[in-house]
């Protein structure tokens, strides 16, 4: 007998409950800031929520779907090449901190590379949950991939080699699913270690960072200025926290403390108790989605729901994870709590998707 | 049935949710505006020194260009004046 | 549609258990950070943020009677190097040293400092504004900008220049006070320190302050100085001394009623912020710790003390031996030869020989007792320091001429501020007033001080009367101003250099007015004048002038109720 689950409603809190504490800490996180540079304590916390709305409309769109359009191959196709035409048209707009990553327009800007990572995830669950699919035919594979490719090489060009990084772990995630040998994940890492080793020897400004990673204290007061800071405010958090909106660590201790460092800001004012509180959302995000996927019974949307799912939270722990100092990195937006628009819309888009496929649960199982 | 109470259920956590959030936004905004006023009570209490070492200075000035010795000079030298000589100064006053 | 085989679940089994397996492994950082280091990370964030400083306080502003600055404390700041290289910091060095004045002296000391690689090195302390503004671009334009630092500090400045130095004294370099009145009440000018505890971010910026210790301001102080008074008698008094030559002068000017002092003028002067490169003996009050022989002006002592005691009445006629009188085994003479005097005549005319006998009459008991009673041999209390006692000695020691000597001021010494005191127990009316310099503390009136009663208003009035004469007809003549009665007693007394006494002199004038409703006393001290050295002639014609400009600033016209023209 085949039951009507419906609508993940779980799923649904956890992402209003990471909504909900994103707003706090847009707010928090950029109150001083804003007042400082705008003379505006909500400038920051304004257009996050226009970004919010925009998302949530778009959420709220995509999971009332009645067709699921994003398994559609001429749409994937379409969707690909958009993110190829922005990825590329980043590099006619100017480069801010020196990479191409934005397009701007009408004051906004939006990061082409975090719709991209949504698009490769849809073409990599649609072309391996083919019943023809064969993801251990190298050679087919490596057609396959091109898209991939063309695409890592346009963010390796930006430079953006976080996410760069992410869809290169999504993709393995997705591989692995799908079912390739073990055998080949190992060539594959040797394959990879003299690229990393290149990247990582090609900036200098990497290689210090690497450094200052091995040995925090050495490096304190001039190359891991973050790193060290984020410590900080993670250490004084204690287990109950300096309490909401007393960080005093995003002072400008911090740079980017709204964004790549949020996690610590969360440490420090909400304590072990917030930070915990923000991991076991996560989790329990992966869980349902494995969940979700497990019960969608349909390969396609099964890889489709694991990979995405895996590209959010595998995120959000590396941004954990640099914020607590065990991953070298410059960092990364939390999902749904960091300000930021694009990154906020590609989530919310994410999710969309996700529920919607929790949606259509019945109707998969009915097919059956 | 069971759909009704879910149902429910979920209005009265989202009704939750809502006022956590408020409590938990105000709370963090009241702290956050702690700090803004920490802020720019130092900048007044700088700004209220700075303005009284001003005055002092300017009150310094005035003395040093006040001084009865310069006053003298500019009166002897510049304007010509002298001293009235004894005969010079009379006051005569009437009988009452 | 494609099912999920069994081998893509348990795929996902593994990428669940490799993410577990992650996510404990940052629990348990987070534990470790937040719970067990969580000590260490509070002390860090503490240094980080946490700054103690320590406020100086703003010494007082002192202001003459009428509110006009003599002594303010402006912000200035202080020039220093953070020595960490010693051919850099010589090379920032030969750049300030352009700009900022400084001796052949003080740069070969910043020099060898550098050379000596000391790390801290004041280059100037309190730097004139333009000099700031200077450096402080030196220091923008320097790679290292910590090399060149700057801290606040308070200058004290004199607007009035040399204007009653000696009252007001002057401050060291840490603004303690070092003589005159800021030395005397430094404790309570100088206000206290204070610590603050801040907390400040990442631009240094302060957001949170917590006062651990207030500071207290120190006092503002008003002076019973008058800095128009102050600054002709100044003059007067520097054209007197240059013109007879003299070592030093003083000039007392008093409120007859009040005690309060007007002008307190000494030379040499100085300038007070050059205090460093003054020396000791010009850094010396005359007025309070010069100590000399008093000489004739002392005989109004004895006058009162006689009419006081009523051993004699002012028409009593003394013998005055033409001139010469001998006494034990010493002689005493008289500039003039007298046959014989009044009482009134012996002080008019400034007689020895006079004085002598009137005190050997009185006795030494009564005298004694009438010099203790005008507080010689102690402290006036003014608030100034190095303030004398002057010399009187008790009377076991008075051998039995001292009576004599006593008599026309010799065998004591006193100083001019004892004496200007003395002259106003008669102006008063046979009070003793004791001088006060300090007008308000904060805003706050001292309160009056008590006045003694110490001979009756009859000497009073009649020691006026003949000091009055001493300025009509007697030895004060020079003084004479018409239209208003001065009351006035010369004086002219030998040094006393290495035990015996010398052909050097101290003129002295002091005397007060209108003479039956007094209002201004006034003692004049002239050491050592060359030329002329009598009272009369040295500390007189000085005691007219300034009367003269005292009577214009003052408005003082005693006779115009009788609608006399008066001319001065």
């Amino acid at each position: 007998m085949v039951k009507n689950i419906g609508v993940d409603k779980f799923i649904i809190s956890v992402i209003i409950l990471l909504l909900l504490i994103g707003l706090i800490m847009a707010y928090n996180s950029t109150m001083l800031l804003a007042k400082a540079k705008y003379d505006d304590s909500f400038y920051f916390l304004k257009r996050q929520l226009m970004w919010l709305c925009l998302g949530l409309i778009i959420f709220l769109f995509i999971s009332f779907l009645k067709h699921p359009i994003y398994l559609d191959m001429k749409f994937i196709s379409l969707v690909l090449f958009l993110s190829i035409v922005g990825l590329v048209m980043v590099f006619f707009s100017g480069k801010i901190n020196n990479s191409y990553r934005w397009i701007r327009f009408y004051g906004f800007s939006i990061q082409p590379s975090e719709f991209a990572k949504i698009s490769i995830v849809l073409y990599l669950s649609y072309i391996f949950g083919r019943k023809d699919a064969n993801v251990n035919n190298l050679k087919k594979l490596f057609f396959l991939l091109i898209p991939f490719f063309i695409i890592g090489l346009l963010m390796l060009k930006e430079p953006d080699y976080g996410n760069f990084f992410l869809i290169l772990a999504v993709t393995m995630a997705i591989l692995f699913v799908s079912g390739l040998k073990v055998k080949y994940f190992i060539y594959g890492s040797l394959l990879l270690v003299p690229f990393i080793y290149m990247i990582v020897k090609l900036s200098p400004e990497r290689m210090s960072r690497i450094l200052a990673f091995l040995s925090p204290e050495k490096y304190q007061s001039t190359l891991n200025f973050q790193p060290i800071h984020s410590l900080y405010a993670i250490g004084c958090g204690g287990i109950f926290g300096q309490g909401l909106g007393n960080s005093t660590q995003k002072l400008y201790f911090l740079p980017y403390a709204y964004s790549d460092f949020i996690f610590s800001i969360i440490a420090e004012e909400a304590g072990l108790i917030g930070a915990l509180l923000v991991v076991s959302l996560f989790s329990l995000f992966f869980v349902r989605g494995i969940n979700i996927a497990k019960l969608s019974g349909n390969k396609h949307t099964y890889l489709l729901v694991i990979g995405l799912t895996f590209m959010v939270v595998f995120q959000a722990m590396l941004h954990i994870s640099v914020a607590i100092v065990i991953f070298p990195a410059k960092g990364f937006p939390l999902p749904f709590i960091s300000i930021g628009g694009s990154s906020l819309i590609a989530t919310l888009i994410i999710s969309g998707i996700i529920v919607n496929i929790s949606k259509h649960r019945k109707m998969v199982l009915l097919n059956d | 049935m069971k759909k009704s109470k879910d149902k429910s259920l979920v209005r009265v956590f989202m009704i939750v949710m809502f006022f956590v959030f408020i409590l938990l936004f105000t709370y963090s905004s009241l702290n956050l505006k702690n700090i803004d006023y920490g802020y720019r009570m130092h900048e007044l209490i700088l700004r209220e020194k700075a303005l009284k070492e001003k005055v002092d200075k300017l009150r310094a000035q005035k003395a040093s260009l006040l001084n009865l010795k310069r006053v003298e000079r500019i009166v002897k030298k510049k304007l010509n004046y002298q001293y009235p000589r004894p005969d010079q100064f009379v006051k005569v006053f009437e009988n009452k | 549609m494609m099912k999920i085989n069994k081998k893509e679940r348990n795929r996902a089994f593994i990428l669940f258990v490799v993410f577990s397996i992650w996510v404990l492994f940052i629990v348990y950082k987070l534990v470790k950070i937040q719970v067990f280091d969580y000590t260490k990370y509070i002390s860090k964030v503490k240094s980080q943020c946490n700054r103690i400083f320590s406020l100086h306080p703003k010494r007082g502003t002192i202001y003459d009677c009428n509110g006009d600055v003599l002594a303010i404390s402006i912000r200035a700041e202080s020039a220093f190097l953070s020595n960490k290289d010693n051919k850099e910091s010589m090379e920032i060095f030969s750049l300030l040293s352009k700009q900022v004045r400084l001796t052949y002296r003080e740069k070969k000391n910043i020099k060898e400092r550098i050379n000596k690689g000391r790390k801290f090195i004041w280059i100037k302390r309190k730097l004139e504004d333009r000099e700031y503004e200077k450096l402080k671009k030196i220091k923008n334009s320097l790679n290292s900008t910590s090399t060149l630092g700057f801290v606040d500090e308070y200058k004290r400045v004199y607007p009035q220049k040399t204007l009653a130095a000696h009252v007001l004294g002057g401050v060291g370099i840490d603004e303690q006070g070092l003589c005159g009145i800021e030395y005397e009440i430094d404790s309570l000018i100088r206000g206290k320190g204070g610590k603050v505890k801040v907390l400040i971010d990442a631009r240094g910026k302060i957001f949170e302050i917590e006062y651990l210790k207030k500071p207290v301001a120190g006092k503002d102080i008003f002076l019973t100085i008058d800095s128009s008074i102050q600054f002709f008698v100044e003059e007067e008094l520097r054209r007197t001394v240059e013109k007879f030559r003299a070592k030093k002068g003083s000039v007392i000017i008093i409120d007859s009623k009040h005690g309060s002092i007007l002008a307190m003028a000494s030379y040499p002067f100085y300038d007070p912020v050059r205090i460093k490169h003054t020396s000791q003996r010009v850094l010396k009050n005359v007025a309070v710790s010069f100590l000399y022989d008093p000489g004739s002006t002392f005989k109004i002592i004895l006058a009162s003390s006689a009419l006081e005691n009523e051993v004699c009445h002012p028409k009593q006629i003394f013998n005055c031996y033409n001139g010469t009188f001998h006494i034990k085994n010493r002689t005493i003479h008289d500039i003039h030869p007298y046959e014989r005097l009044t009482f009134e005549e012996i002080i008019i005319n400034s007689s020895n020989i006079g004085a002598a006998r009137i005190g050997l009459r009185l006795g030494k008991e009564n005298y004694y007792r009438t010099l203790k009673r005008f507080g010689f041999g102690s402290k006036t209390g003014i608030n100034l320091p190095a303030e004398e006692y002057g010399i009187l000695n008790s009377l076991k020691r008075w051998s039995n001429v001292s009576v004599v000597f006593l008599s026309f001021g010799y065998e004591i010494a006193v100083t001019p501020i004892q004496m200007t005191r003395a002259f106003n127990v008669i102006a008063s009316g046979g009070y003793l007033i004791k001088p006060n310099i300090l007008k308000s503390v904060d805003g706050i009136v001292l309160p009056q001080v008590k006045k003694t009663k110490i001979i009756s208003s009859s000497t009073g009035h009649i020691m006026t009367s003949i000091m009055t004469e001493v300025v009509n007809i007697g030895t004060g003549k020079q003084t004479k101003i018409e239209g208003i009665d001065i009351a006035g007693k010369t004086g002219t007394a030998k040094k006393i250099k290495n035990g015996s006494y010398e052909n050097s002199y101290v003129s002295s004038f002091g005397g007060f007015f209108p003479a039956n409703n007094s209002r201004i006393t006034m003692f004049i001290v002239i050491d050592e004048p060359k030329g002329k050295f009598y009272g009369g002639e040295v500390a007189a014609p000085l005691f007219k002038t300034i009367t003269n400009r005292l009577l214009i600033y003052l408005n003082i016209f005693p006779e115009l109720d009788k609608g006399n023209e008066v001319r001065i």
